[in-house]
């Protein structure tokens, strides 16, 4: 190689050029480092692993088998407490002191009152009693009578669910509700104030039926006052859409702007609404509060689902590269296709909490956003929309429970005023149990009618139980599974959100770490410079 | 020293000056990470020693009642059976009494509720969260790793083995650039004066390869040779 000592000098130049060209960057750029890409990778794959979604379904059959193991457990409780009652009655020696001790005891545990004095007070109660039951059978169906109105209605119309949102007693009215849909929540409505008030009066009367009742109604109240206080914020944010356009529809950012600080009030607003005092009395007292200001407030799952569809809608935009909310745009007037747009760039401003950034550039219809950071706040928003969507669920399922056990009071407390027939009767008073069993059942005489009285009050004695007792007991054994679900469903929204801001760091150093200047890369750099090199001396020879 | 030695060596020399805090800066977030996954593995354990111990608590809560009841109806079962062993009419009609009263109950109950539907069917299985803890210890582990401080030695073998492999991978580049070099320098053969111009064993295209061109067209004048 006769051109050794050129090309060294060649290299020589090349390498100082390499030298400058490397340490130009400096800090800038790094090395690719092939343990450390490795490492990152084998890191981004155990983080893969953990499986946030598939998860506890062991522990959620095991806890579906529990809760049958529970109601049966349950069940057969209330049925060994019946039995022991009605062998204690049967065997009463001494003659109906039993009975009457069990029916005035469990009366009064019931209601606050112990067995009737007399006939006349037994008649008065019973038909009270028939009509208290009778009043919240009718409120119920009434209830669901109007919700299937309305539902009908909003199919027949063809809405979609934000035009025709759920009903739920006691509820909120969605501003982005269809008026066509007026009449049948009004009915709705006037449902839920007629079950309020029953709740109300049944509230007035003593004992386990009572206290409920009274919480129910309170809940009642406080609800409907915590929508009424939560609709002028959501209202607001729906009125600001109209009144920032006017302010210059030519001037994409100054809307979008004023979009911003009116949601961002109609925000703080809604967080600044919290349940009064002697509201949030009435969430604890039913162990409710997740619906009051917790994760399972109407309100918030309200605003998350409209925080969680902007922000998909505005990576939609930017993944197809043009705007393409609610349809085809190209079929829209253009003003109503930018309108929709500068709606949803306003939402995604106002997630709150987050470090989104969109940027504007000024120009009509055209904006850039940052997906990475916007699919990450989606994620995260996802999660807590989700959760709390469970949470709300599961508590109003508890609410309809309460519900569940109020009927099941009513009808106890009717089936033991009916019991009262044999110790009530004026012709069976001086008949013990022992002689009305004796008896047989309808034949001649005052005897034959107590053995009668005497099964029929038995029956219903024993219907305490079935239809009252066993229900109660089954709907505080369901109660508690669901608030046990729900304090899971809050750690594991806890452990998700950590979870995937994990995830983003630990993908953000692979990116570190699989990037950076490989040898191969850096070879072809020298190859290239010393050619360069060469071909210089020879023009510049 | 030769041409490869003086690249290996400036190279290493320009990759030490790149060694810079963007690694640190990787390797404080590796450790930070780390430490949250850790703190994420102890909180899903005491999560799950909680979620456990509710589960327990329940389960002895749901054998004690079970085993009350089965004590009561024993009893039951037992004076239910001793009236049955006696023939007096008071003894039958306890007998009849009871079972009836039962029954009668029993299938009132059954049939209360059916017309209102209270949402019972709620226990369906919500999605939780199940994170498989050992990946999540390995993936701290991994972190950890990932985060350590590189030694003296570890960078050095570092940068001689990433100097080595430019090294390697650029010598044959290197070698075809001498020879470039030497060809160009050698003087190129005169053409023979026989051959008429064009000929294409001195070095001129095929007509395939220059396009095509008339036959008779004149030809270009050859490139000086540098």
């Amino acid at each position: 190689m006769g051109n050794g000592p050129r090309l060294r000098r060649l290299l020589g130049s090349g390498a100082a050029l390499l030298v400058a060209a490397l340490a130009l960057p400096a800090c800038g750029g790094h090395l690719h480092r092939a343990g450390d890409a490795a490492l990152s990778e084998a890191a981004l794959a155990s983080n893969d692993a953990l499986d946030f979604e598939a998860g506890f379904r062991e522990r959620d059959e095991a806890e579906g088998a529990l809760l049958d193991r529970e109601l049966s457990a349950a069940r057969a409780q209330v049925d060994a407490d019946r039995d022991a009652a009605l062998i204690a009655i049967l065997e009463d020696y001494g003659g109906r002191a039993a009975w009457s001790a069990r029916l005035g005891e469990r009366l009064a545990e019931l209601t606050g009152e112990g067995m009737d004095a007399d006939m006349a007070a037994f008649i008065e109660r019973f038909g009270q009693g028939g009509k208290d039951l009778g009043d919240f059978q009718a409120a119920f169906r009434e209830l669901e009578r109007a919700r299937d109105s309305y539902l009908a209605r909003a199919v027949a119309l063809d809405l979609d669910v934000q035009r025709a949102p759920p009903l739920e007693c006691p509820g909120l009215d969605d501003p982005a509700r269809s008026p066509e849909l007026d009449g049948e929540f009004a009915a709705f409505t006037e449902a839920c104030d007629a079950m309020g008030q029953l709740f109300a009066r049944l509230g007035q009367g003593e004992g386990a039926l009572g206290t409920l009742s009274a919480r129910l109604a309170a809940l009642h109240r406080s609800m409907d006052a915590r929508a009424e206080r939560g609709r002028e914020p959501l209202s607001a944010y729906v009125n600001a859409r109209a009144s920032c356009r006017a302010i210059d529809d030519e001037d994409f950012v100054a809307v979008a702007r004023c979009l911003d600080a009116e949601l961002d009030g109609s925000l703080m607003r809604l967080d600044d609404t919290p349940a009064l005092e002697a509201e949030q009395a009435a969430f604890v007292g039913l162990d409710l509060d997740s619906l009051g200001e917790g994760p399972g407030d109407p309100l918030r799952l309200r605003l998350l689902d409209e925080q969680v569809q902007a922000v998909e809608r505005v990576l939609e935009y930017e993944a197809s590269g043009r705007f393409t909310a609610d349809g085809d745009p190209l079929e829209k007037p253009r003003e109503i296709e930018r309108s929709e747009a500068l709606d949803e760039v306003a939402l995604a401003l106002a997630v709150s909490g987050t470090r989104a950034t969109v940027k504007l550039d000024g120009k009509p219809r055209r904006y850039g956003v940052r997906g990475s950071e916007l699919a990450l706040v989606l994620e995260l928003l996802s999660i807590e929309r989700d959760g709390t969507r469970t949470i709300h669920q599961l508590a109003m399922h508890r609410l309809d429970l309460d519900y569940m056990r109020v009927e099941a009071m009513l009808r106890e407390r009717q089936a033991l005023l009916a019991a009262q027939t044999f110790l009530l009767d004026p012709g069976c008073a001086a008949m013990s149990v022992e002689d009305a069993l004796v008896a047989e059942p309808g034949s001649e005489g005052a005897a034959g009618q107590c053995a009668s009285y005497l099964r029929a009050s038995l029956i219903e004695f024993a219907k305490a139980w079935t239809v009252g007792k066993a229900r109660a007991r089954e709907s505080e054994v369901r109660s508690d599974a669901l608030h046990e679900h729900e304090m899971r469903v809050r750690s594991t929204m806890a452990l998700a959100t950590r979870g995937i801001w994990m995830a983003a760091a630990i993908a953000e150093l692979h990116r570190y770490n699989a990037s950076g200047l490989r040898p191969e890369t850096l070879a072809t750099v020298v190859t290239n410079l010393a050619g360069f090199a060469v071909v210089a001396a020879g023009v510049f020879r | 020293m030769n041409a490869r030695a003086v690249t290996l060596g400036l190279v290493s020399a320009a990759l030490l000056a790149t060694s810079c805090a963007s690694r640190q800066a990787m390797k404080r977030e590796a450790v930070v990470i780390a430490a949250s996954a850790n703190a994420l593995d102890n909180d899903l354990g005491r999560l799950d020693s909680a979620l456990d111990t509710v589960h327990r608590l329940r389960r002895v809560r749901v054998e004690g009642d079970r085993l009350s009841a089965e004590r009561a109806a024993r009893v039951s079962e037992a004076t239910i059976a001793a009236w049955a062993l006696d023939h007096d009419p008071l003894a039958r009609a306890r007998v009849e009494v009871f079972h009836g009263v039962r029954e009668a109950s029993d299938a009132i109950g059954d049939h209360a509720y059916g017309a209102i539907d209270y949402k019972l069917n709620v226990e369906e299985p919500v999605p939780g969260y199940a994170i498989d803890r050992h990946s999540l210890r390995t993936l701290v582990t991994q972190l950890l790793r990932l985060a350590r401080p590189s030694s003296f030695k570890d960078e050095a073998k570092f940068f001689i083995e990433y100097g080595v492999q430019v090294g390697t991978a650029s010598a044959e580049g290197i070698d075809e650039v001498a020879r470039m070099a030497n060809e160009h320098k050698r003087p190129p053969p005169p053409p023979p004066e026989d051959l008429p111009p064009g000929d294409p064993s001195v070095g001129d295209p095929p007509p395939e390869a220059a396009g095509p061109s008339e036959p008779d067209a004149p030809q270009p004048e050859r490139e000086p040779t540098p």
